[in-house]
Order: C-alpha cells, then sequence, then structure tokens
C-alpha cells in the first residue's frame, strides 16, 4: 500500500468514524452510513486540506466510489508536481 | 529523508531540528521505517525537541501515528512519553492510554497539559477529557469539560463530536440548566449542516435544545401547512435562513422599488404566520451582498442593481423587524467578518445546495447561537474589573499618578481606548464594577484626579479595592447587585487572579486574555456576553438607579425597624396596564427576573401583545418612586379568567426593590380586580427553580390553600375570594391608573 492510499484511509476512518474499516477500492460512498449529499461536500473539502489540492465540480461528482477518489487525488497531485 | 533512514540516531535531533514542523515530520517519517526502535527514538526525539504547544493538526497527526502503536507496547510507551513531559508527549500519552482503555490515566494527563490559546486546541483537549472520563463511567464529572470544550470548539467536526458526546449523555449532560429552546430553522438552501451546531454551542451555555431543520426550500409550505412536521415540533424559534440567491432577483431589476416592496411583503407575511400559528420568536436573517457580481460595481451604481436592490432590502428589515417585533439576524456582517471569500461556496452550492460554505458553518451557529441565547436571557449584567495594568498601564499603589500610563503616549492611549469601551458598554446599561487589590484612596484617586482618566467614579456600580480575596469580593458584588455569579464577567489582566476565579467560582465568565492592553476590547467583543436585543431608558440609566439604591441600603443600616425603614423611603406607587411604550420592558423583565419570579415564564413580544388584546387577561405593571428617585417598571403581574377563578400566570418583581413589601401592593391590585369582576377564586403557582426560593412560600404568607403538587415540583394554591379582604396599605401612596373608578384601590397617605 502506498503512502497515499495510507493516508486516504486514515481520512475515512476519521471521518465515518470506522477504525477497523479497510476501505475497499471498489466501496461506493452511498453506502457507507452517514453518507449524503452534504457529507460529500465536507469530505472534499477535508481531502483537499488533507493533501493540498483542489477539486473541481466534476471531479466531486465523479468520486463516487474509494476508487474513483485515489485516482482523481493522484492525477491532481501529479499535476501539482 | 536519506540521513533519517542511515540509522544513526544522534543525527535525528541535529536532522529535525533544521526542519520547520519537526514533530510532522518524525511523524510521516516514522511508518517508512523499518526497524522498530529506529521509528520510536525519531518520534520521542521529534516530541522531546518540538515542545511548542499544539493545534488541531498536530493532535490529528499524533492520533493517527498512536493507531500504528501495537496495542501490547502501548502502556510501556505511554509510561516511557511521560518522561517527557512537552505537550506533545503528553497527548500521545494520553491517546494511547485511551487506546488501551485505561482512561482514568488518560482523563489525568490530558488535564495537566496546558492550553497554548482558548479556541480549537482547548476545544479538542477538552473533548478528550470529556470523553475519557465518560469512558470512565464519570458521566457527572465530564460535565465542566464538556461545556468548556462547547464553550471554546471552532471548527465543525469538533463541535459535531461534541455533539454526539452530549446526546450520548443525555439528561446526565446537565443541559437546561440556563434554559430550553426548540429552534426550528427555515431555509431556501440545505441547513442541515449547521444547523444543527446549535445544539454543542448553547450547550456550552447551559441551554438544551431541540433543533427542527426545514427540506430544502420548504420553509413557504412548512409554515402554511397545517399538519405539518413542524407543527409537531412546536417551536418556541423559528429562523428564517433564506440565502440571497433563493430570491430569485435578476442581475438588474427593472422595478427596484417594487423589488424590495415585493420581497419585505412577502417576508412579512411568513413572520405573521409563524407568530400567529406557533407564538414562537422570528429571527429573520438577512441577505449577504455577494462577492461576485456580473455587474461588477455597476450592480450598487445603478437603482436596479442587485447589491442596491439587496442592499435596500436590508436596510427596510431593520424597520419592518422592530414594526413586526422579529428579530434580524445580521447575516451580511457575519459574512463580512470572516470575509465573504470564506463565507461563500459556489462549489458546494452547485453540488449540494449548500450555504454558507462549511468553513463558515460554527460561526453562522455560534452567532446565531448568541442571538438565542440573548432571548433566553442569558446576557451577562456585570463586568467585574481589575484596575492595575488592566484599565491602565502600571500599579497605582506603586507607581503614583504620574507613574502609571494612562493617555499620553501609545501605552497609554491604549487604555484610554479601552476605558472609552467600557463607557460605552456602560450607557447602555451593562453594570461596571472595579475588584481591585488595592487601598481604596490610591484607587479612586485616579477616577477623580488623572486628567486623562475616561471613566469616572460615577460609572461605576460598585468599587471595591482591598486586600481580601478577589472570590470572596465577587460574592460580595453578586450579592450587592442581586444578581447570580453566572451573570458576571470578570476581567483581570493576571493569569493567576483569573485561575483562582475559574477554580473558586465556575459559574463567572472568566474570559482569557492577551497582555497587550489594545486587543482588550477586541476579547470583550468577541465574548460576546452582553449581547442586548432593545436599549430602553431603564438600560441608559441603570447604573443611577443602581448607585441611588446603594444610598438607600446605608440609609437601611441605621433603621432597625422594617416598617420605619420602609415609610422613611416615602414610595409612590403606580399600577398600569400594559401599553406599547413599556412593551420592551416588560419582555426583558420577564425574561432576565429569577429571584422574586413565581412561575418564571420567559415569554416574547408577540406574546406580551397577544395578553394586551385578550379580554380575559388582567396585566398590570408596577413602577416606584421614592424619595432617591425613579426605580421605573419594576414588577409584572398577569392573570387569566377562566370561568370563575382568576389563575395567576406570570407574578415578578425586579429585584430592586425587593424587601419592602411591594409583593402585598401587587397583590391587593389582582384582588381587588378580582372580586370586583365577581370571580370566585384565585389560583396561584410556583414553580421551584435554583433562583426563587425566596417566594416558596409567598402564596402561603397570603393566605392561599395548597392545592395539588405537580411531579415537577410545581405547587398549586387557592383563595376563596368571599372570605379574602384587601389589606390598607398606608404606609406608601399608591395609584392605580388602569383602574376605572368603581375598581380603584384605596388610597391612603
Amino acid at each position: 500500500m502506498t503512502s497515499l492510499d495510507q493516508q486516504l484511509i486514515a481520512v475515512l476512518q476519521e471521518f465515518f468514524h470506522r477504525d477497523a474499516f479497510e476501505f475497499p477500492p471498489d466501496t461506493f460512498l452511498k453506502d457507507l452510513p452517514g453518507w449524503d449529499s452534504i457529507a460529500h461536500v465536507k469530505l472534499m473539502r477535508i481531502l483537499e486540506t488533507e493533501f493540498n489540492v483542489r477539486f473541481s465540480v466534476r471531479d466531486m461528482v465523479r468520486m463516487t466510489t474509494i476508487d474513483e477518489i485515489r485516482r482523481i487525488l493522484e492525477s491532481r497531485l501529479s499535476n501539482a508536481r | 529523508m536519506a540521513s533519517a533512514e542511515s540509522g544513526a540516531l544522534d543525527q535525528f535531533s541535529a536532522f529535525l531540528n533544521l526542519l520547520p514542523k519537526p514533530l510532522h515530520s518524525a511523524l510521516a517519517a516514522a511508518p517508512l521505517l523499518r526497524d522498530a526502535l529506529e521509528r520510536d527514538r525519531l518520534v520521542e526525539s521529534a516530541l522531546s525537541i518540538d515542545r511548542s504547544p499544539l493545534n488541531g493538526r498536530d493532535i490529528q497527526l499524533l492520533t493517527r501515528y498512536a493507531k500504528t502503536v501495537p496495542r501490547a507496547e502501548a502502556g510501556n510507551r505511554a509510561l516511557r512519553l511521560s518522561g517527557i513531559g512537552s505537550p506533545s508527549s503528553k497527548w500521545l500519552s494520553a491517546v494511547l492510554l485511551e487506546q488501551i482503555g485505561a482512561y482514568d490515566d488518560a482523563a489525568g494527563v490530558l488535564a495537566s497539559i496546558e492550553d497554548s490559546d482558548w479556541e480549537e486546541s482547548r476545544a479538542l483537549r477538552l473533548l478528550a477529557l470529556a470523553r475519557t472520563t465518560i469512558r470512565a463511567g464519570r458521566i457527572h464529572d465530564s460535565v465542566p469539560a464538556l461545556r468548556g470544550a462547547a464553550q471554546a470548539a471552532r471548527m465543525g467536526q469538533t463541535l459535531q463530536a461534541i455533539d454526539s458526546l452530549i446526546q450520548e449523555i443525555g439528561t446526565g449532560a446537565d443541559a437546561g440548566r440556563r434554559g430550553k429552546c426548540r429552534i426550528a430553522v427555515l431555509g431556501g438552501g440545505m441547513v442541515d449542516f449547521w444547523a444543527p451546531f446549535l445544539r454543542p454551542v448553547l450547550y456550552g451555555r447551559g441551554v438544551e435544545c431541540r433543533v427542527f431543520t426545514g427540506g430544502y426550500d420548504q420553509y413557504r409550505t412548512e409554515l402554511l401547512d397545517p399538519p405539518s412536521q413542524l407543527a409537531e415540533f412546536s417551536p418556541d424559534v423559528i429562523v428564517l435562513a433564506v440565502p440571497w440567491c433563493s430570491l430569485g432577483l435578476p442581475d438588474e431589476s427593472a422595478e427596484p422599488d417594487e423589488a424590495v416592496r415585493a420581497i419585505i411583503d412577502s417576508l412579512r407575511s411568513l413572520w405573521k404566520i409563524a407568530q400567529d400559528r406557533f407564538g414562537a420568536t422570528v429571527i429573520q436573517m438577512n441577505f449577504e451582498i455577494p462577492e461576485i457580481d456580473p455587474l461588477g460595481r455597476l450592480s450598487a451604481v445603478l437603482p436596479g442593481g442587485r447589491a442596491r436592490v439587496l442592499s435596500r432590502v436590508n436596510l427596510a428589515l431593520w424597520e419592518a423587524g422592530e414594526q413586526s417585533r422579529v428579530l434580524v439576524f445580521d447575516l451580511e456582517q457575519v459574512a463580512a467578518t470572516i470575509g465573504k471569500r470564506n463565507w461563500s461556496d459556489p462549489t458546494a452550492w452547485t453540488v449540494a445546495k449548500q450555504y454558507p460554505s462549511s468553513a463558515a458553518a460554527p460561526t453562522m451557529a455560534r452567532r446565531l447561537g448568541t442571538l438565542i441565547g440573548t432571548t433566553l436571557g442569558l446576557s451577562s449584567k456585570c463586568l467585574v474589573l481589575d484596575l492595575d495594568n488592566t484599565l491602565w498601564g502600571g500599579v497605582i499603589g506603586e507607581d503614583g499618578l504620574t507613574g502609571i500610563r494612562l493617555g499620553g503616549d501609545a501605552e497609554g492611549e491604549a487604555y484610554t481606548a479601552f476605558q472609552r469601551y467600557l463607557l460605552a458598554l456602560r450607557n447602555r446599561g451593562v453594570m461596571l464594577a472595579v475588584c481591585s487589590k488595592n487601598n481604596p484612596d490610591d484607587a479612586l484617586s485616579v477616577f477623580r484626579t488623572h486628567p486623562e482618566t475616561v471613566l469616572k467614579e460615577g460609572d461605576f456600580a460598585i468599587f471595591v479595592a482591598n486586600w481580601e480575596p478577589k472570590p470572596a469580593n465577587l460574592r460580595q458584588i453578586a450579592a450587592s447587585l442581586n444578581v447570580g455569579l453566572d451573570s458576571l464577567v470578570f476581567f483581570d489582566d493576571s493569569p493567576m487572579e483569573r485561575n483562582l476565579v475559574r477554580h473558586e467560582l465556575p459559574e463567572v465568565l472568566v474570559p482569557e486574555l492577551p497582555d497587550n492592553p489594545a486587543e482588550f476590547a477586541d476579547v470583550l467583543h468577541r465574548l460576546e456576553a452582553f449581547d442586548a436585543l432593545s436599549l430602553t431608558e431603564e438600560d441608559r440609566t441603570r447604573t443611577e438607579k443602581y448607585r441611588e439604591n446603594s444610598q438607600r441600603a446605608e440609609l437601611s443600616v441605621n433603621l432597625t425597624d422594617l416598617d420605619a425603614y420602609i415609610r422613611s423611603l416615602q414610595m409612590r406607587v403606580s399600577f398600569h396596564a400594559f401599553d406599547e411604550i413599556n412593551l420592551q420592558r416588560i419582555v426583558q423583565l420577564l425574561n432576565k427576573t429569577n429571584q422574586f419570579n413565581l412561575t418564571t415564564h420567559r415569554t416574547t413580544a408577540a406574546e406580551v401583545a397577544a395578553w394586551m388584546a385578550d379580554p380575559n387577561c388582567y396585566a398590570r405593571f408596577m413602577r416606584v418612586r421614592d424619595r432617591f428617585g425613579d426605580n421605573g417598571l419594576t414588577g409584572v403581574l398577569v392573570a387569566f379568567r377562566d370561568a370563575a377563578s382568576y389563575r395567576i400566570a406570570v407574578w415578578l418583581m425586579s429585584c430592586r426593590i425587593l424587601g419592602r413589601n411591594l409583593d402585598r401592593l401587587m397583590f391587593n391590585g389582582i384582588l381587588s380586580f378580582a372580586k370586583r369582576d365577581g370571580a370566585a377564586c384565585l389560583i396561584g403557582e410556583y414553580r421551584p427553580t435554583a433562583k426563587n426560593a425566596q417566594v416558596g412560600d409567598l402564596y402561603d404568607r397570603l393566605g392561599f390553600s395548597p392545592l395539588e403538587t405537580g411531579s415537577d415540583g410545581a405547587r398549586r394554591y387557592r383563595l376563596e375570594l368571599a372570605t379574602a379582604e384587601v389589606e390598607g396599605t398606608d404606609w406608601c401612596e399608591v395609584e392605580d391608573y388602569a383602574a376605572q373608578p368603581e375598581y380603584s384601590l384605596p388610597i391612603h397617605r
């Protein structure tokens, strides 16, 4: 697991209050308890602060699974470099 | 990170010292080291080097790191860490201890950490302290920490975590100590993400509240629809939070006058429904004037530009609110305070109809919570001030009048500016008191003779200068003013005095102070302790009235006979029906009187107006003048005719005029009125609270017979009117302006 994955999982565990959950890549956000459209925006903002990136509206709407989040994060981070 | 992985342990410290944030770097690098010993040493080096106070991010990273420590090792690590003694090592130790279930130990460590500021890091520490105390089974002990966390928290996630704990411990949370409130927040955008923050915010002020959030853009339906969920919720307060973007204003309105009028009229009709259907206090949020507008500055230049129209609507709202008895929440000012760029988030609006931004949510909830708290009478009443290095630079007893810094140079100017701020507070009804360790003559000399002093002796309601411990003096001050300790704010530059008072008198509000006097006014401003809804004549003259009363108190020392004392006051008492002019003062009195208050019924302007219009309602206020001056409106009695009886629903007197037998006069009023009106009996009710024990036996003393006692301790009484007599009162002059000729009370000299 890369350090990006580790950091992402740490953030997700804190956000959803599920310390033991590993958040498999194909998990849909909407299936997680506590998720709604407002929570989605909150999570996006937290990820932006954590990784020092900014998402577009398109990014936010496309981040429906853990895998999508990772891919978009990676692409935003490589743009920054 | 090559040098870190080289394994030369003594190079760690040297390397870490070069980095801007040694702790973060160490915590980020540690998982990359394969050798467990190296990992531990790296982190512990950082914890020893970085002895600065912690912020929220530090705590988050420490918590994450702690999860990687194997459970079996956690106890030993915690023990080793306690030897380092820095705030960061203590935090890590506490997190590890909590992870292995050693809750009492974790709580002990957390209690020993000093806070760097009284905002987020303090909130996180107290939250963790509360949580570990709860997990250790000591729910009751966790309440002060939980309340402190709620007062300090600035971030949404922290408020959310505090809210979860409050919900978890339920009634054990000591909620509702200072009031209860049912708040409905109805809006044009989604309000779910900030409205629930009202719960922890108000919990921090001792108020238990329940929050109902309306659906997206459902506010009209909810208000109008008869069997709505809102009706079931039965709100005390309805907040209308309509964002500017929901108003549907075009970039340029063809008919700006019409546009303004239409918005105000539509809001007015909603207010009327809210007040009539629910009897709730209505809070209307005004409108942000958005930073970004396609017309740019033309938006304000053109009469129909959106910025211009919104400005006009906001301006009109102040008056419209005043007329309709609706409170306006100045959202535009709050947005400007935190910066409109931080306030709005166009992406969040697009994706989730969220307004304002997540970053602004805590501020929104805090400022609204302050306003709601003010309607519940939570505003503090007296600001108790230290003198040396608080109202002037230096120590008067040592530096003398010429040595203290007051006016003149930059430092002196900072203190005179602060004094001007305090004078303005005093002029709007806040009472100022002095509590200083000084010889009285030294202390007074500044206010009497220093050429630069802004405050004068007469600006203080009470002046205490002695060498006694301050907590005892504060108790005296509260007793003299006849207010509770929770109505005081204590402002002192000495950390020792602040901590002493916090420890001895936890109910007193003691803000933390920076050591820069230029920031003192800012501290008081942010505290929002003296928020007010209105400014009445009573407010403007409060200190004068109090000082006059103090003269009366001196008088009573010489007269041993209570009756003689009362006669010597030469009181003139008058009774009046409620009217528009006195409405605000009546509402104010109902909402802040705690001691002589039989039922502690909190009210709204709308409710009082309804009483005035109700033909079955006897509502009188009492005005008391005596030889020292006019005490003003100081008593209220409201009773309702119900078949053959009059039920006394509200009976209270201001603490200013207690101990003068005036309750007998007020009672005479309702007694004679009820008899003339042909009623058969009077029903009285006493609802016990923490502060009104002195009236617990009032109805017994007046000759009522006890009826049932409710499960909440409320006692009802009954008095048969056929056999009750109106007692003459020849010790003062009484006039009843509400009386018809046949209702007039006996008037004696």
